[in-house]
């Protein structure tokens, strides 16, 4: 699926907008990352996209279509939403938390079937912790509840999947353990993907194209190899930045080293 | 660790994932079980072999050979007494289920949205009013709906879409001016006649539980019951943070509203005959967490089925124990809070 944002404007107040004509597309298949400082609006550009909030002016455009007030939930049957952090209150079992990305595909009055159950199974096998699926949400690790989160999204069999910040609580292994299983289900699926990201490094290890939000209602949109530079990272984020590029499996991948503030 | 294995091993997965056998086996069981014994207490003595011939015989129409006061106190008295009790009793638990799920929060009850204070107003208004029982329950109704209604357009103030927390404040703000006038109404009342008529209402009994009063609120209850079942798993949905919800594809506010409205409809119907009877929309979800785990697609009917038994096997104290009916509240409370204490001391407060 191919998802266009065009002239987005919005702001939580009017006189103060995070994005002033924004424009950018993912194609099918291609995984784009937004980067950006603390309190320049990554998470809330990520709601506008989803029109969980809704733009002052400008579209988004799933297909060719853009989306309105009226098909606003049916958005749903082709996007998954993965949350930084999940707000279950109660300690579902796995298998049942993953069951709940079914809810698109069940109608009002009906209950998950076999069917629903097998997909949210597969969907836990994807990202490799099938085997956790008795356990209780509050009884697994950090790293292991995001890759629940990201397995309850692939449970809705989205053509996007969308990711606020999925390795931001976790550590060293659990951050590569949870980019990689997710380039991989992406890759394997043919989904789009937009993800928000801390890191740098992650972003060009991941992602095809890349979005940096500035100040002041600043963006560069363009391939990730060629916007995430030390300068524009500079720029950005107001800090003296080195890259150190590097082989690694075949790709090229860059150290970013934050030096010091400008 | 191979992971098509464990699919494999998973195929009987979703049975052995639901309630298991046994437990579901007793949560049917066990209603019908202090149903049937229900009959046979009281102050009254009726045996066992009485009841039973004067259930047999008025199910068939069969000559009667008991005296006609034991048929009076069977049919006239207990039965309706004991339906209403299992109503109420599995209605209010469901609410209280659907309620604290949709709050994610443990304390909440189905008195939260102001529908409790608003129909003791309407109650207490009507008595002291002289009016009729029907007036009662009919004011006690419209009272317990409106209160509700008015939670919900002051959480909706700000425009927009009504949060969870607006809601549980605007449910607050409500419950506290109807039980001001309340209040008022009850220092107003004449304190010969009228004020203990309204104090012991307020208290809930099932005293005066009439055929024709069941055949009123069973289909309003019975409509709440029916609405929350079907609606039981998205309860799971509703328990997430709004967005998130919403990204699984539900309607947040029309959902919300389905569950307020069953919610508020179980809950105003059930004061409108029997006065507000507390604790067992708190205690018995809890309860039943324990038993049956925090989904609500278990929890719900399992909710059903103990909050039934549970207020019957107290109402049965309440009309057996001493010669005079102690209130449904005291009791609730009474009986409720030390076996709560007991259960929260037993899990350390764990919700599973």
């Amino acid at each position: 699926m191919k998802l266009i944002v065009e002239h987005g404007r919005y702001g939580y107040t009017l006189d103060n907008l995070l994005y002033d004509d924004i424009n950018f597309a993912v194609n099918e298949g291609e995984i784009l990352s937004i980067l950006g400082p603390n309190g320049v609006g990554k998470t809330t550009l990520l709601r506008c996209i989803t029109t969980l909030l809704k733009w002052h002016s400008g579209h988004t455009i799933i297909d060719g279509v853009p989306v309105t007030g009226r098909n606003r939930t049916n958005i749903w049957e082709k996007i998954s939403y993965v949350p930084q952090t999940s707000s279950a209150k109660f300690p579902y079992t796995i298998l049942d938390m993953v069951l709940l990305g079914r809810c698109s595909h069940l109608k009002v009055y009906s209950m998950p079937s076999k069917k629903d159950y097998d997909i949210a199974m597969h969907a836990l096998d994807q990202v490799g912790i099938a085997h956790l699926y008795r356990k209780k949400c509050n009884e697994i690790s950090g790293g292991e509840y995001q890759l629940v989160l990201i397995a309850r999204a692939l449970a809705a069999q989205p053509q996007l999947l969308i990711l606020d910040e999925p390795e931001s609580h976790l550590d060293f292994r659990n951050q590569i353990l949870v980019l990689s299983m997710l380039e991989k289900v992406v890759r394997e699926g043919n989904l789009s993907c937009i993800i928000n990201t801390h890191y740098p490094e992650h972003a060009m290890r991941l992602a095809d194209n890349a979005l940096i939000l500035g100040r002041g209602r600043q963006y560069l949109f363009g391939k990730a190899a060629d916007i995430i530079s030390a300068e524009n990272l500079s720029d950005v984020f107001g800090v003296k930045v080195k890259m150190l590029p590097f082989e690694y499996g075949g790709k090229t991948l860059s150290s970013i080293i934050p030096l010091e503030v400008i | 660790m191979d992971p098509v294995s464990h699919i494999e091993s998973w195929e009987a997965a979703p049975k052995r994932h639901g309630i298991p056998l046994l437990t579901k086996v007793i949560l049917v069981l066990l209603p019908l079980v202090v149903f049937v014994l229900s009959f046979g207490l009281g102050r009254y003595n009726v045996s066992p072999q009485a009841v039973w011939g004067i259930l047999w015989g008025q199910a068939f129409n069969l000559p009667s050979s008991y005296p006609g006061t034991d048929t009076s106190v069977i049919m006239v008295l207990r039965f309706p007494r004991i339906l209403m009790c299992l109503l109420v009793g599995a209605g209010l638990s469901m609410a209280g289920a659907a309620l604290q799920g949709m709050f994610g929060n443990p304390l909440v009850s189905p008195q939260i949205l102001g529908v409790s204070a608003g129909a003791g107003f309407g109650a207490a208004l009507a008595i002291l009013l002289s009016g009729s029982i029907f007036m009662i329950q009919t004011m006690a109704l419209f009272f317990g709906i409106c209160a509700v209604a008015i939670t919900y357009a002051i959480s909706r103030f700000k425009g927009g879409d009504s949060s969870v927390y607006m809601l549980v404040l605007a449910g607050v703000i409500t419950s506290a001016f109807f039980e001001a006038l309340i209040s008022i109404i009850k220092y107003v009342a004449d304190p010969f006649s009228k004020l203990p008529t309204i104090t012991y209402w307020l208290l809930g009994s099932m005293a005066n539980v009439s055929w024709q009063d069941l055949m009123m609120v069973a289909p309003i209850i019975g409509f709440g019951i029916v609405g929350l079942i079907i609606m039981r798993w998205r309860l799971n949905i509703l328990s997430l943070d709004d967005d998130e919800a919403r990204s699984l594809g539900i309607n947040i506010n029309a959902s919300r509203i389905m569950v307020i409205i069953f919610c508020t409809l179980i809950t105003a119907a059930s004061v409108s005959v029997c006065g507000i009877v507390g604790w067992v929309g708190l205690v018995i979800p809890h309860i039943c967490r324990i038993i049956v785990g925090p989904n609500h697609k278990n929890l719900i009917p399992a909710c059903l089925s103990v909050g039934a038994v549970y207020l019957l096997m107290i109402d049965n104290l309440a009309r057996s124990l001493v010669s005079t009916e102690i209130p449904l509240s005291i009791l609730t409370a009474l009986v409720g809070a030390p076996f709560f204490a007991y259960l929260l001391s037993k899990s350390g407060g764990q919700w599973s």
